[in-house]
């Protein structure tokens, strides 16, 4: 079985009468010749790894160890007071908690990759706690998530150094709204609409990473990944429609990627890694890693 | 071939990056099992984006926790250096300046216990999936994702019958098969992957045969 578009998936969706994860679920279990019941376990071990890396920061802060930035989520759990929206918060709160382990190379569940890993975790479990949802809906979601990971893949990158950080925190921001979406019981084209409009939202953002770590810019992209994609969903469950549809939206995305510079494709050459500030921590950090 | 959707939402490692750092552990762990974890010493060579980042994406710690046995879903493996230490293991990476690579390219130079010399290129190709394209000055093509058997051998008549009689008569199904040479008559390469893993008994027959200098299996990365 194999999809290469969007459109195909819901076509299959809508004709077999099955959600955008059980969609999912079959397009795993034909092609891997597992049992379904054996590719939710499997999904269920990869939430396992993820939903625990999203409380290491601020749980267990002594296993972050990060070379120029902070922990900023053991920052917000302290902080505790949201001014804008609890979700939100929790959201942002989870992300940075994963994006931090994966610096300090802890274990994470790259998802699409290890630099934006914190953004569909950080989004399932804050929805999870916000709706009071139990474990399978946060498996249903990640289920869900793959399908628009799967058209990113199939026609486009999700790799830094190939497409730019669009490719990598845009695909994880427009999977976790699609995993929102479906967590909040919305129909498979409504979590296609969400993920149109969060990859159009991050559309052309480039790789620029701060001494070629993976914690600036990209910690905080996951924070503000994770943001924007509840905003897509929230956008999505009111019926509002992203006009493009997801499989145009994933073709430019692709187009813009190409036509970025190399310097701006996680080579720490252009961007904000060339930035006065971030070549002091470029030899500050990697200095010290000489010794 | 479809991706599968562990590819995506997965796989379960240790961070920082895909293809800088669990690409990198598995293109240690191929080299381990080359060699039958026999090594005790390895010398690296990084080429293109690998020499360029290394650093900062931590690719030389998950090469040496590559080698030396550290799953790349383990928190050890940020400590590998360390655990080479103690266990003896040394290993000298360096960066080339080189431009004869672009992609994250190691070049892994080793010596098995009988005293022959390998070198083994392989690039991270992205998402942590790997590329094993050149062993010493042999170009082959070896991803690691099944059950793998690679035998370096005589190029000959007759050694592949002789060689899948032995994968037949364990009952084990070849999914793809390889062979790579370099001149006629000179040494050859064959890169069989199965559904499941030949048992060791197998490899040693393979081994045995006169024409057959090496036999390795590797096992999944």
């Amino acid at each position: 079985m194999r999809f290469r578009k969007a459109s195909s998936i819901l076509e299959y969706a809508s004709r077999e009468g099955v959600r955008l994860s059980g969609a999912m679920a079959r397009y795993e279990s034909e092609n891997s010749s597992m049992p379904i019941q054996s590719v939710y376990l499997k999904m269920g071990e990869i939430w396992a790894a993820m939903n625990n890396s999203t409380s290491a920061a601020f749980e267990s802060p002594e296993r972050i160890e990060l070379m120029i930035t902070e922990n900023d989520s053991l920052k917000l759990a302290k902080g505790g007071r949201s001014f804008f929206g609890q979700p939100y918060y929790k959201a942002m709160q989870y992300a940075l908690s994963s994006s931090a382990l994966n610096a300090s190379m802890g274990k994470v569940a790259a998802c699409p990759t290890g630099g934006s890993c914190g953004i569909v975790p950080g989004c399932i479990r804050s929805a999870q706690e916000a709706i009071g949802l139990d474990g399978e809906s946060a498996i249903e979601g990640l289920l869900a998530s793959c399908a628009v990971g799967l058209i990113v893949y199939e026609n486009a990158t999700v790799s830094g150094a190939l497409g730019g950080c669009q490719a990598e925190v845009g695909t994880a921001a427009a999977m976790a709204s699609a995993a929102v979406c479906e967590m909040l019981g919305a129909s498979p084209s409504v979590c296609f609409e969400a993920a149109s409009i969060a990859l159009k939202s991050l559309m052309g953002l480039i790789c620029d990473p701060v001494a070629s770590l993976v914690e600036s810019p990209c910690s905080k992209r996951n924070a503000t990944g994770a943001a924007l994609a509840l905003s897509c969903a929230e956008m999505a469950m009111a019926g509002i429609t992203s006009i493009i549809p997801f499989d145009e939206v994933v073709e430019a995305m692709a187009a813009v990627g190409k036509k970025l510079p190399e310097e701006h494709r996680e080579t720490s050459e252009g961007g904000i890694a060339k930035a006065p500030t971030a070549l002091q921590l470029a030899m500050k950090a990697l200095g010290s890693q000489q010794d | 071939m479809p991706i599968s959707i562990f590819d995506i939402a997965g796989p379960v490692m240790v961070g920082p990056s895909s293809s800088h750092t669990l690409g990198a552990a598995k293109l240690g762990a191929f080299v381990r099992q080359f060699s039958a974890a026999s090594l005790s010493s390895c010398q690296v060579v990084l080429y293109g984006s690998f020499a360029q980042t290394y650093k900062g994406h931590r690719t030389d710690i998950a090469i040496v926790g590559g080698l030396i046995g550290i799953p790349y879903d383990d928190e050890r493996l940020r400590n590998s250096f360390e655990i080479a230490r103690e266990m003896g293991f040394s290993c000298e990476i360096s960066a080339s300046e080189s431009t004869l690579y672009s992609g994250n390219v190691a070049a892994f130079n080793i010596a098995t216990p009988d005293g022959k010399s390998y070198s083994i290129y392989g690039e991270s190709i992205g998402g942590g999936r790997i590329n094993i394209f050149k062993i010493n000055s042999m170009s082959v093509d070896i991803d690691g994702e099944y059950p793998t058997l690679i035998t370096v051998h005589k190029d000959a008549p007759g050694i592949l019958a002789k060689i899948t009689q032995i994968i037949a008569s364990e009952n084990i199904n070849i999914a793809f098969l390889k062979l790579f040479r370099e001149e006629k008559h000179e040494s050859a390469i064959l890169v069989a992957q199965t559904d499941e893993a030949l048992p060791p008994e197998a490899i040693q027959r393979i081994a045995g045969f006169d024409l057959v200098l090496e036999a390795m299996f590797i096992a999944p990365l």
